[in-house]
């Protein structure tokens, strides 16, 4: 579904990516996780289409992300920033719409896509709130669920079990602001939309979460991949060193995904 | 599933059908408010206008018997002087208003108007140096009404041009560059009105402050129907805007993953923002603060959400103008106000508060 080949990226005399290669398929959970300024957010706007000044190929589903039309590719990628703001006095469902922007449905399937959603990330009680005054938490679980919204398959497109078959979602520390309960619940939320074929990739700092959802793990270091692959073979005492230069404590679990401490 | 919120899609989907009745029917009401304020405005000034005879006239002609003088008096009045000036207005008002809606909705900037990027600023040059020519030589006084029009219209979007041409960088526009590009522009052009100003005599001097003012006197209907005939593709076209426009409120980023081409739209919105304000300012003068103080208005009284807050600006803009019209023409008869003092009296303090507003909540309207 989506395949990088050889992405480097330089700003002036810094180099942000160095020579990437990775792919990812329907119902994907990649994780990249490296330190700050290692190039992961750049990594995910290349490939959200927002960078266009990077060498190699980025391509998804079978052409080139810089030749999607914009809409289209509105519809089959989303991104969640790592901050969102908006200025105005925007209600929460009237983000949620917005994110069906580029689909020709009425209001009452929207609605129903929209309240479908919603209820998956418990945001319901937040319509008819201004979001500026939402908290950070919250407003991360509705910029999340507006990315999902864009998502969607409209209803004239046949309902099947693969609803997020060939899409891709990029997140962006996506459990950043969430509390205990909702870090968890986010991600096992994501989780169920990987099973209906959605593509994820995922940037996080926090290494324990996300790796027990990760069918693949990147290590990124200075815009270079260290290692890739499965949870267990990447995350190795050694792999880690070499990415954030301290020696971290392994301690071996039940599914082979070992917790990291320091 | 995390938790049992227990939102409806069919209660969704009636609270914002409601939502959209509700702005209907505060449209309708501005568009009833409108009517009234005609009519006020018909009233307002030194010559006082009675609908009965209006009629009486009308009734006439149509018949095509002869008019008395005072139906004549009254007819010609109205029909040569007041609408005229009434059409302009609204025209003007919601030109106006419907720009700082798309500025603001651009830069994410409640606090935004129009005036930032130089438009009126290179307006004002150009005619203040059309003026002085005008004063020097009087031959070319014959056209100098035109001049003065097209010379102001040319000083806009030349500003505006320059403006984005300093802001441009290989990633896009810039905002914030754009922003103070605006700023010394409009520095640029006060020093170039302030050397004409001392350089001109008394008599250039007061045109010259007269246009910065701004003014509805001297509608003709040719240029009613020039500026109509402008204003009813600029508006549709403003209408179209409105998705993009909310798609920018999110954040040029978020915009750009939702499908939105940001820098073709960012130079058509700038574009076309820089093209009405210049058509208005370049036949009415500089009218300041509609453009800023309507969008407020209407996000109190409707939505932030552009699809409603767009035609409601286009309405309140329209409405407030023919307020000002009326106010500047009764306030001290037989003295006409120029148009600009009532909106900039009333739009400055109401500007001040804002800020003080948003100094104080964060959150502004």
């Amino acid at each position: 579904m989506l395949n990088l080949q050889n992405i480097s990226l330089s700003h002036g005399a810094f180099t942000l990516l160095d020579g990437l290669n990775l792919s990812l398929s329907s119902g994907d959970f990649m994780t990249v996780i490296g330190e700050n300024g290692c190039g992961k957010s750049t990594l995910l706007r290349c490939i959200a289409g927002l960078h266009a000044s990077y060498s190699g190929n980025v391509t998804f589903g079978q052409r080139s992300v810089d030749a999607w039309p914009a809409k289209l590719l509105a519809k089959a990628r989303a991104f969640v920033n790592q901050h969102n703001q908006v200025q105005f006095a925007f209600l929460t469902e009237e983000v949620l719409q917005l994110g069906r922007i580029n689909q020709h449905e009425n209001l009452a399937q929207s609605s129903a896509l929209i309240c479908q959603v919603a209820e998956q990330l418990s945001i319901g009680h937040l319509f008819g709130r201004d979001v500026r005054t939402l908290s950070g938490g919250e407003r991360q679980r509705v910029f999340i669920a507006k990315a999902l919204v864009q998502l969607l398959p409209n209803a004239n497109e046949a309902k099947t079990e693969r609803d997020f078959e060939g899409k891709l979602l990029l997140l962006d520390e996506p459990t950043s602001a969430l509390d205990f309960r909702f870090q968890k619940a986010m991600m096992d939320v994501i989780k169920g939309f990987c099973q209906q074929g959605l593509g994820v990739m995922c940037v996080s700092h926090d290494i324990n979460l996300v790796l027990p959802y990760a069918t693949h793990v990147i290590l990124l270091a200075n815009g270079r991949c260290l290692a890739q692959g499965s949870a267990g073979s990447v995350i190795t005492a050694q792999n880690l060193h070499q990415c954030f230069g301290v020696m971290p404590k392994l301690i071996p679990q039940a599914n082979s995904v070992p917790y990291i401490t320091h | 599933m995390l938790m049992h919120t227990n939102v409806s899609p069919v209660q969704l989907q009636l609270t914002l059908y409601a939502r959209r009745k509700k702005h209907l029917r505060a449209f309708m009401v501005a568009l009833l408010l409108a009517v009234i304020l005609l009519l006020v405005g018909l009233q307002a000034g030194s010559f006082k206008q009675s609908i009965g005879i209006l009629f009486e006239a009308l009734s006439h002609k149509l018949n095509q018997r002869a008019l008395s003088q005072e139906q004549y008096l009254q007819w010609y009045v109205f029909s040569e002087l007041r609408a005229p000036r009434i059409f302009m207005a609204m025209f003007v008002g919601a030109l106006l208003a419907m720009s700082g809606c798309a500025m603001q909705g651009l830069v994410r900037n409640p606090l935004a108007d129009p005036g930032l990027i130089g438009i009126s600023g290179g307006a004002a040059a150009a005619a203040a140096t059309a003026l002085a020519l005008i004063n020097h030589y009087p031959q070319l006084a014959v056209g100098g009404q035109y001049l003065i029009a097209l010379s102001a219209f040319v000083g806009a979007l030349l500003a505006v041009w320059v403006v984005l041409i300093v802001a441009r960088t290989p990633a896009g526009m810039a905002i914030s560059s754009l922003i103070l590009a605006g700023v010394a522009v409009n520095a640029l052009a006060g020093t170039h009105i302030g050397a004409i100003s001392y350089m001109a005599n008394d008599d250039a001097l007061r045109q010259i402050t007269y246009w910065t003012m701004g003014s509805l006197g001297g509608v003709t209907w040719s240029k009613v129907l020039f500026v109509g005939a402008l204003s009813l593709p600029i508006i549709g076209l403003f209408m179209h805007l409105r998705q993009p426009l909310n798609l920018f409120a999110l954040g040029e980023n978020e915009a750009q993953c939702m499908g939105l081409e940001v820098s073709k739209y960012k130079r058509l919105i700038l574009w076309l923002v820089a093209f009405s304000v210049a058509l208005a300012t370049a036949l009415c003068g500089i009218i300041g603060f509609v453009g800023l103080v309507v969008p407020h208005i209407a996000r109190t009284l409707f939505s932030a959400d552009h699809k409603y807050l767009m035609p409601a600006c286009g309405a309140l803009g329209a409405i407030l103008m023919l307020g000002a019209d009326a106010a500047s023409r009764a306030l001290f008869p037989p003295l006409e106000i120029p148009i600009g003092i009532v909106t900039s009296a009333v739009g400055a303090p109401f500007f001040l508060y804002l800020l003080a507003k948003q100094k104080a909540g964060g959150v502004n309207a």
